[in-house]
């Protein structure tokens, strides 16, 4: 396991609190590998195959962040440019698949994140989240509600202080693990049990909350 | 589903087991760290093929991650939601009088604008998280001013800050100050 310091801009360890965006691709020594029925020969063509076999998979990823179709297109198109970009460099058939939902994820959580960003600075949103009813919404929109981050909020409140204090770290302070570890004297391993087990339960909060709509 | 605590339990063991393929039983204990970005598919790739081909972790992770971005939002800096949700927020000074005037007036232009679709309230101002937002007072004449500061909401009579506020961007100075001395 592996904490996102593995980053290899070390200056931005302390302030970037975000998760790893940059999917790494996967790497082994074999040069040409057969994945999902074909063989990956470290050319655009194969690339061009893989995104066409898997198109229906991460698009489906996609949809779990974000339900308007328009903007699933979007970001299909971006990840189908990093994989054709990127994909000379994967040589682990093993890893492709994993490494495709990395990015699909990851470019799902860039665009939520930056239309907060947009909403957030041009006042797009002074309507858009107030609505009371959840239909039609996508999860994400059905999460950032206010009522559902006043519920995490107050979920987060209720963790025991050691649970609550290392979320608060990453979260707001954007530490990794490793200095979290240092502030708090505490074991990065004990860092990390103490967040997984804090997540954990802030999610089953959520699942409460929600049911099993997704 | 286990509990968090159980699920947390054996998570080194999980983790060293990762040669081996992966179960939903032991990817589920992972998953806050995946929405952590502890675990990638750099780092795991067992887990992250996992992932690639189990829906119901894919969805689980994705109410993990749909948690952090929530948690992001409630952190104070630039969030649509809380924007959205300053209008509704606990408001600071003469609560009571603030508050009720700030929905009487909003309502008043609410109705106003009702025939004519729902246009945004003229925002006069902005600086940072602070907004000035106009809004029809009982003399047409003389508008009232809402200020939107992060989760604060005031209203403004324009008398009360001596006449220095006006339709211009350097007039949110004024008001500003009057904000931070409540």
């Amino acid at each position: 396991m592996t904490d996102q310091a593995a980053n290899p801009e070390p200056s931005e360890r302390s302030t970037v609190r975000l998760p790893e965006r940059q999917a790494s691709p996967p790497v082994m020594s074999s040069t040409a590998s057969t994945v999902a029925g074909f063989v990956l020969g470290n050319s655009q063509d194969e690339a061009i195959a893989l995104l066409t076999h898997e198109e229906g998979a991460l698009r489906r990823v996609m949809q779990r962040y974000v339900r308007d179709a328009s903007t699933v297109d979007d970001i299909y198109q971006e990840v189908s440019l990093k994989v054709l970009r990127r994909l000379e460099s994967v040589r682990d058939p093993a890893a492709v698949r994993g490494w495709l939902f990395q990015l699909a994820r990851n470019a799902c959580l860039d665009y939520l994140r930056r239309e907060d960003r947009r909403k957030g600075s041009s006042n797009e949103a002074l309507n858009d989240h107030s609505a009371v009813g959840d239909l039609g919404r996508s999860p994400s929109e059905q999460l950032l509600s206010r009522e559902r981050i006043e519920a995490v909020q107050r979920a987060l409140e209720r963790l025991p202080a050691s649970q609550r204090e290392v979320i608060r770290l990453r979260i707001d302070e954007g530490l990794d693990h490793e200095a979290i570890s240092a502030r708090l004297g505490i074991s990065r391993q004990a860092v990390e049990v103490r967040l997984c087990r804090g997540r954990a339960t802030l999610k089953e909060q959520l699942d409460a909350i929600i049911g099993g709509e997704l | 589903m286990r509990s968090s605590g159980e699920s947390c339990k054996d998570m080194e063991t999980v983790a060293s087991s990762a040669a081996l393929p992966l179960t939903c039983e032991d990817v589920e204990p992972l998953l806050p760290l995946v929405a952590d970005g502890a675990i990638m598919a750099s780092s795991d790739p067992a887990v992250f093929a996992h992932l690639s081909r189990c829906v119901e972790c894919q969805d689980s992770l994705a109410r993990h991650d749909l948690i952090t971005l929530g948690l992001e939002c409630g952190r104070g800096t630039v969030c649509a939601v809380r924007s959205a949700a300053a209008w509704h927020y606990r408001l600071p000074w003469p609560a009571a009088t603030a508050a009720g005037l700030a929905v009487a007036l909003l309502g008043a232009w609410a109705l106003q604008h009702a025939a004519g679709g729902s246009a945004p309230a003229p925002v006069l101002a902005q600086r940072a998280d602070t907004q000035v937002i106009s809004v029809p007072g009982p003399d047409p004449s003389r508008p009232y001013y809402v200020v939107v500061q992060g989760d604060h909401v005031s209203v403004i009579d324009p008398q009360a800050v001596d006449g220095a506020i006006s339709r211009d961007s350097s007039a949110v100075h004024p008001v500003m100050r009057r904000i931070n001395t409540h």
